[in-house]
């Protein structure tokens, strides 16, 4: 019982980081249709801000909190200036703002060993999310906990934005029938820039936590951005909760195969099942049906 | 525990440990690939008390290694490190040079013939190339990480080990090394 409840809670974890590296590729990938492959040097860049967030106020507490919505701000602004310099113009190209998202991934990571230098920098955890919390039955450590919180917050202040204002609402008219919107007096132009900021701006956020589990370094983008881009395509590309659904299943069925093989074999378990999955259902768990033409 | 995790994989393991409320007291980690260059990644904090396995650490106490980590430090800065993959660069440079001055030339075969034997008195101690495999042999060091983020030998083989990469020289080993 024990067992199995570490291991729910070991997946349950490892989705709510897919959630968050994946949840703003959803949008810019999922619902405007770019291959952002640069989405992860935005984690990196919001993880760099942690780290000098931390060397500006020493208390490790403080710094974290600060360092969110910075982590945020930073990736969307990141974010804003790549699709204003040079993804508003292929829109209509999503292979080329592969190869070109790619030669900007890589051009962030050498300015981030230029900056930064190439080993890991350290981000201390406060006092209060290292250890474990003890939940009677089984013991989880506080900051998988917090990251599952934040993924949960990030997940519902985003469907709250799409659903109730009139930013989310300009949102998903330009997804569902950009030609419509625009006609009716939208303006794409700047949906498009803020809903790239939004998106690149979760980014930083996932990069901000990620501090709390893993390495802080020049490559710490590319150890998610296959991933994430896994879970955007499994929970279909155009919705939010298909996106939960995905990154919560896999990450289960990782901790699962995990528990019964080793991690190694397990990757190679996922990767069968989605292959199997997107031969059954190409478009995904949820796709949006439109009468759009494109 | 015996870790023989590399890269950044040691930072989440040691993050992982800390959190599951492990300390260096309770279930020692001896690391294979650690050196101080990583303990920054790591972070202190996740890994004071840890031992780890090398044949450098900054803290040796030789004119050699004064010398080389300060130079190193001159050139890039006192907040860096040395480690043992640096000295062992750092080194091998040397030996090469040892080579060509004894073969008096720069052809591969002729440097590759004059190998054996070859001396440096390199920061981690006196290393001499093996003639039959072209190995080094080396001090093993055991180092324990200390607060300051350097490690501090705790152990030593005291004088350098001759390079056996066949296993030619255990037991367990007859019949795998041919």
């Amino acid at each position: 019982m024990q067992a199995l409840l570490s291991q729910l809670f070991a997946g349950l974890s490892l989705g709510s980081v897919l959630l968050l590296a994946a949840l703003g590729l959803s949008l810019t990938f999922g619902q405007m249709g770019v291959i952002n492959m640069a989405h992860g040097e935005f984690m990196m860049a919001g993880a760099y801000t942690a780290f000098m967030v931390q060397g500006a106020i020493a208390d490790a507490g403080i710094s974290l909190l600060l360092a969110i919505p910075l982590g945020f701000l930073v990736g969307g602004v990141m974010g804003v200036i790549l699709e204003a310099t040079l993804i508003h113009r292929m829109y209509h190209r999503p292979l080329d703002t592969l190869l070109v998202t790619w030669g900007v991934a890589l051009i962030l990571q050498q300015a981030a060993r230029d900056i930064f230098g190439a080993p890991n920098v350290e981000v201390r955890a406060p006092g209060w999310l290292s250890g474990s919390i003890d939940l009677g039955v089984t013991q989880v450590p506080a900051a998988r906990l917090f990251i599952l919180a934040l993924a949960v917050t990030a997940v519902v202040g985003l469907s709250l934005l799409l659903r109730t204002t009139p930013l989310g609402r300009r949102i998903r008219g330009v997804v569902q029938n950009r030609d419509l919107a625009e006609t009716v007096g939208v303006c794409t132009r700047s949906t498009d820039r803020l809903t790239f900021f939004i998106g690149s701006g979760l980014a930083g956020i996932a990069g901000v936590a990620l501090t709390l589990l893993g390495s802080t370094g020049p490559t710490l983008g590319t150890n998610y951005i296959v991933d994430a881009f896994l879970v955007v395509v499994a929970g279909g590309v155009a919705q939010i909760k298909g996106a939960v659904i995905a990154a919560f299943g896999l990450g289960l069925l990782q901790a699962t195969f995990e528990y019964s093989t080793t991690a190694s074999i397990a990757k190679v378990l996922v990767f069968v099942v989605i292959v199997v999955f997107l031969q059954i259902r190409p478009q995904g768990i949820f796709s949006l049906r439109t009468r759009s033409l494109a | 525990m015996f870790n023989t995790l590399n890269g950044d994989s040691n930072v989440a393991f040691f993050k992982e440990y800390k959190n599951a409320g492990l300390t260096a007291a309770a279930m020692p980690v001896v690391s294979v690939s650690i050196a101080e260059e990583e303990v920054g990644g790591v972070g202190v904090d996740n890994l004071v008390g840890q031992l780890t396995a090398w044949n450098y650490y900054q803290t040796i106490d030789s004119p050699a290694n004064k010398a080389f980590v300060a130079a190193f430090k001159a050139k890039y800065g006192q907040a860096r490190v040395t480690s043992d993959p640096m000295e062992a660069a750092y080194t091998s440079l040397f030996l090469w040079k040892a080579m060509v001055e004894k073969a008096k030339s720069f052809q591969t075969d002729d440097i590759r013939n004059a190998a054996a034997g070859v001396s440096h008195a390199a920061p981690e101690g006196t290393v001499t190339v093996n003639g039959e495999n072209h190995h080094i042999a080396k001090t093993a060091l055991i180092g324990k990480v200390a607060p300051d983020g350097l490690i501090y030998t705790v152990w030593s083989s005291g004088s350098p080990i001759e390079p056996d990469p066949f296993l030619r020289g255990y037991d367990w080993a007859k019949g795998l090394s041919g």
